[in-house]
């Protein structure tokens, strides 16, 4: 295996992670499970492309521009599922996150007709080890990467973060010690939407901005789960696995069945060890 | 709650009632059912395809119509579904259309073709994928196409590959995980095995994939020395910077079925180091020389369109084929009557294809020429090699 | 039990109805009011029964769009029903229905092409196939719960899609199965208006026998499944039992569906089959509240009616919506689906009307 397929790999997953550790955050806090992230991921690429290519804004303008409107879109996730939707439960709460999905993507159809549009965040090429590597491969690992590590920090080290994890544990025990549970919410939802973005941008730079770029949530749940799905470090790993296993596949085996790894994985998961890599057992009943 | 459920059950319906209420039937012109994927991913090249039989019908209604009658086109957005496809085409019949034309992708065909059996109703199908059931000795009863069976598109592959690279000794195909795409490939690799290619290998990737790093490692190892790509839109733009990028500095062969020159030229400069030419049934940016390409690129100029693309010479020669078999058509022109008309038809590409489009009652598509082109890199534009290769529409 | 039975079968609401919490020495009143929500409720059984059946006489008037409607509806219908005892009797979050219906066809599109099955045998083995695919599912997913059941059944839909795809491509050359003609007991179903009848007469079949069995033993088991699997169990239901049950009755429907579809569009292709499908039956599902039958049966014709309805009504206002309708269908969709599962027509209706209970 050379450096370039290596890196390639690693591009691949630190993109997944970043999804990933979106999932198991808000997971985590709710119980929902979020079908929703890769397609606002794709929305902030397009809004991206059409900025910084046809409007001529700056890429860091065109790039703060389409977080702005995806946190926007994360606000009202949030509205959606934890005030209108709580009496309902974390299940309705799911498919709700599959009804923003599919709106977003109908939005996004409507504006965009489905074109596919290169975006490249940096030119050029830069020595590895030897290899000249596309330097913008490299960026959007660096972006991903740092965006994850900014969110396991905030939740490991910060008083946000233990107020975070005390939501995870217990929302009325929070609430009795005084802690926000709402806008603990709120701030896991921006973080996931933060997250969705930097992962869909990532994304649509290595390849294309395209609508098929959605389909990159269903792995990053399929990441998420192998990793136990309350496991941030268990999300991180998973999109490791999952990235290698998909990559190794199309090039060493055969490309059709790439999209049957995080199939072939999320089912044996689910026979096997539900709880996943971490070990961590979720409320699995055994009947 | 449940009465405003009610309610708005009532009005969804109610909805649904007017276009069955306001399309009434009119005597006067000649209805064609249109069936396009206008808001889909693939509306760039389906929709095109009906810029061009537009362009031709706006023509021939400014020249005083067909027997004094002019020719309306009902459009309807089926997108790929098969089922709003077969609906679409029952609305339109039932609303007067005598003939059902356009369609998307493939997978859409069958059950338009099947619904319009039923009611005696021709469907002809246009650029650029059409299937096999058409071509002799038996095709299907009342269908038509005018576009590029895949069967065919795939063997003329293996030859023009050989033009495009006389020394060359391995060949790949590479598509989509569609079973056209399937089948064009295993005919392009049959045919460049026959044309003398040691090594002649496919490459199939998911439907969904737009991440191209991988496949194009892998395909860069192994070093054809011609790809075959039967992309799309979208794709040819996404692969071609990522092969390059791995390493890849052999020849590309783009199959014309649903790519555009436009896409073409943008991607061939994101890929720089790569030789790529493509093959195509139709013309585009006016090239050729020609009646109907002169007509077409000035019908097009007046309409505002930038660049003539192959679709939009598809879409008017499909417009060419239906208006003479309406003019041949015995009156009063019925579907029936339309269909035995069509069963007898041979028009001149006039430069937009070599070969006249023939049908005949045992061969619904006729023989068919193909034109190698080259991506100038000097001039940012893709020429034709002259080379052209002409496939009858006998299987081997 | 009976308080189990008389709950709402809907996904929300742990109210009990207003009539339980009556005081008890209101008898004789509560039965008199009791005894005329009967018959008011028979009366209104009998009202839809017969708009039903002038529906079923009167639809094939219309022509032939509203026939193709029509029908499109009632195969909707069903496999809604069956969707919908899964979800919302059972609890059992599902999103792979589409797999099921694909396993069904391609089944029947196998045994009629290579054995000659007609087309009832090839429905009843359509069923089978897809039913025990169904419990098998539902054996594989037994230690999961919930949000896991449904990403599982995800996976199920993209596998299918991918074998399937490969079976296509290598029996048919990428055109399909082509279905012969439906033979029912000797009448060939030809035209769109056969379909009609035959397609009514089947939902109604499918909607008796399904209400009967959520109403019996069966229904009841779910029920309790449903509300909380771990006391279930202690009570003594077999509930690794009934899970698969409730999965191989949904998947059997499902595949029958399969089948009638492929004969209907007279293709069997995977692309008839996708994952946008299965959301669109879960969407009528949720429409029709989930758990009832009969509530699928009127939102399977709204959503199936509802593309052609945006379109006329954009068309009437002077719009194209022709680059439009694919986006704008999927947010429609979408809106219906959140808003149904947040109860948003019923809060609605309460602001207007105060004083009526939410």
């Amino acid at each position: 295996m050379n450096v370039s397929l290596l890196v390639s790999i690693l591009a691949s997953a630190s993109v997944y992670a970043a999804l990933a550790t979106a999932v198991v955050l808000v997971y985590r806090a709710n119980r929902v499970l979020v079908f929703h992230l890769a397609e606002l991921g794709v929305l902030a690429s397009y809004l991206m492309v059409t900025l910084s290519g046809e409007a001529g804004w700056s890429l860091p303008a065109s790039f703060l521009a389409a977080l702005a409107v995806a946190l926007a879109v994360s606000v009202l996730v949030h509205v959606l599922v934890d005030h209108w939707g709580r009496p309902f439960g974390h299940f309705v709460g799911t498919v709700l996150t599959i009804a923003v999905g599919g709106i977003l993507m109908g939005l996004i159809g409507m504006i965009w007709s489905g074109r596919t549009v290169r975006m490249i965040l940096a030119e050029g090429r830069t020595d590895v080890f030897g290899e000249p590597i596309s330097t913008n491969t490299l960026v959007v690992m660096g972006l991903c990467c740092l965006a994850t590590v900014a969110v396991h920090l905030v939740v490991n080290r910060s008083r946000l973060g233990i107020s975070m994890r005390a939501v995870a544990n217990s929302a009325s025990l929070a609430r009795h010690r005084g802690i926000q549970v709402s806008r603990v919410l709120l701030v896991v939802w921006l973080l996931s939407g933060a997250l969705g973005t930097i992962a869909g941008i990532g994304m649509a730079s290595l390849s294309a901005v395209a609508m098929e770029g959605a389909v990159i949530g269903v792995s990053a749940i399929v990441a998420a789960i192998l990793g136990g799905l309350t496991s941030l470090g268990g999300a991180i790993i998973g999109s490791i696995l999952l990235a290698f296993g998909e990559q190794m596949v199309i090039v060493y085996v055969d490309p059709r069945y790439s999209q049957v790894v995080p199939i072939l994985v999320l089912f044996t998961i689910l026979v096997i060890r539900p709880s996943g890599l971490s070990g961590r057992t979720e409320s699995v009943v055994r009947v | 709650m449940i009465s405003t459920r009610r309610f708005a059950a009532a009005a969804v319906l109610i909805g649904a009632a007017i276009p069955a209420m306001t399309c009434a039937r009119a005597a006067e012109p000649y209805r064609i059912g249109y069936l396009v994927d206008a808001s889909g991913p693939m509306q760039g090249i389906f929709k095109t395809g009906l810029d061009g039989f537009k362009l031709y019908m706006d023509q021939v209604n400014a020249a005083g119509g067909i027997h004094g009658r002019p020719v309306a086109i009902d459009v309807r957005d089926v997108q790929i579904d098969p089922g709003k496809s077969a609906s679409s085409a029952q609305e339109l019949a039932s609303n007067g259309a005598i003939a059902i034309a356009g369609l998307s992708l493939s997978s859409t065909h069958m059950p338009v073709y099947n619904a319009m059996a039923r009611l005696k109703v021709p469907v002809i199908t246009g650029f650029p994928v059409n299937l096999s059931v058409i071509l002799p000795p038996k095709p299907k009863a009342g269908v038509y196409g005018v576009g590029a069976v895949v069967e065919i598109l795939g063997s003329v592959a293996g030859k023009m590959a050989r033009q495009t690279s006389p020394e060359g000794k391995r060949f790949a195909c590479t598509v989509f995980e569609s079973p056209g795409g399937i089948i064009a490939c295993d005919h392009a690799v049959a045919a460049a095995k026959a044309a003398g290619f040691s090594s002649a290998e496919k490459i199939l990737f998911p439907v969904t994939q737009r991440d191209f790093r991988p496949i194009a490692e892998k395909i860069a190892q192994s070093n054809p020395d011609v790809l075959l790509t039967i992309f799309g839109r979208g794709r040819t733009l996404t692969f071609f910077p990522a092969i390059a990028e791995a390493g890849y500095r052999g020849k590309i062969l783009s199959a014309e079925t649903g790519t555009g020159d436009d896409e073409l030229r943008e991607a061939a400069k994101a890929a720089p180091g790569i030789d790529i030419y493509s093959y195509s049934r139709y013309v585009s940016g006016g090239q050729g020389e020609g009646p109907q390409v002169e007509a077409l690129e000035k019908a097009a100029h007046q309409a505002g369109i930038p660049e003539v693309l192959a679709f939009h010479s598809g879409g008017w020669i499909m417009g060419a084929v239906i208006a003479d078999a309406l003019t041949r058509c015995e009156q009063p022109c019925d579907p029936v009557r339309l269909d035995a008309a069509l069963a007898n038809t041979r028009i001149d590409g006039g430069g937009l294809t070599r070969e006249p489009i023939v049908f005949t009652p045992t061969d619904h598509f006729g023989p068919s020429s193909y034109e190698l082109y080259h991506y100038d890199r000097a001039r940012d534009q893709v020429v034709s090699t002259g080379h052209v290769e002409k496939a009858s529409s006998q299987l081997q | 039990m009976r308080t189990v039975l008389s709950r709402p079968l809907s996904t929300a609401g742990p109210h009990p109805p207003a009539g339980e919490a009556r005081p008890p020495s209101r008898g004789a009143a509560q039965g008199d009011r009791a005894g005329r929500r009967e018959t008011g409720a028979l009366a209104r059984r009998l009202a839809i029964g017969l708009a039903a059946i002038a529906a079923v006489g009167l639809l094939p008037t219309q022509g032939l769009y509203w026939l193709a409607l029509g029908n499109q509806s009632a195969i909707a219908a069903i496999s809604a029903m069956g969707l919908t005892v899964l979800v919302g009797t059972a609890g059992l979050l599902s999103l792979g229905q589409a797999a099921f219906l694909a396993i069904g066809g391609f089944t029947a599109a196998l045994l009629v092409i290579h054995m000659g099955f007609g087309f009832l045998g090839a429905m009843a083995a359509g069923g089978v196939v897809a039913g025990l695919a169904g419990a098998l599912v539902a054996a594989a997913t037994a230690r999961t719960v919930g949000i896991y059941l449904a990403v599982g059944t995800l996976a199920l839909q993209y596998v299918v899609e991918i074998v399937l795809s490969d079976v296509e491509v290598q029996l048919t050359s990428g055109m399909g199965f082509q279905m012969p003609v439906a033979q029912v007991l000797g009448v060939e179903l030809t035209s769109e208006e056969d379909w009609w009848y035959f397609l009514c007469l089947m939902t109604f079949l499918v909607w008796f026998v399904l209400r009967a069995i959520v109403r019996g033993q069966p229904g009841r088991t779910w029920v309790c499944m449903k509300e909380n699997a771990t006391v279930a169990g202690s009570l003594g239901i077999p509930v690794r039992r009934a899970r698969m049950a409730a999965f191989a009755l949904s998947s059997l429907v499902a595949g029958a569906v399969g089948v009638v579809h492929g004969f209907y569009m007279g293709t069997v292709q995977i692309t008839n089959y996708s994952l946008h499908l299965s959301i669109v039956y879960l969407t009528i599902a949720v429409l029709g509240r989930l758990g009832s039958i009969g509530g699928a049966i009127w939102a399977a014709a709204v959503i199936t009616v509802l593309p052609q309805a945006l379109n006329g009504f954009m068309r009437a206002l002077g719009f194209d919506l022709i680059a439009f309708g694919a986006g704008l269908e999927d947010v429609v969709l979408g809106l219906i689906l959140a808003m149904i599962l947040l109860e948003a027509p019923r809060r609605l209706w309460a602001r207007i009307r105060p004083g009526r209970p939410a």
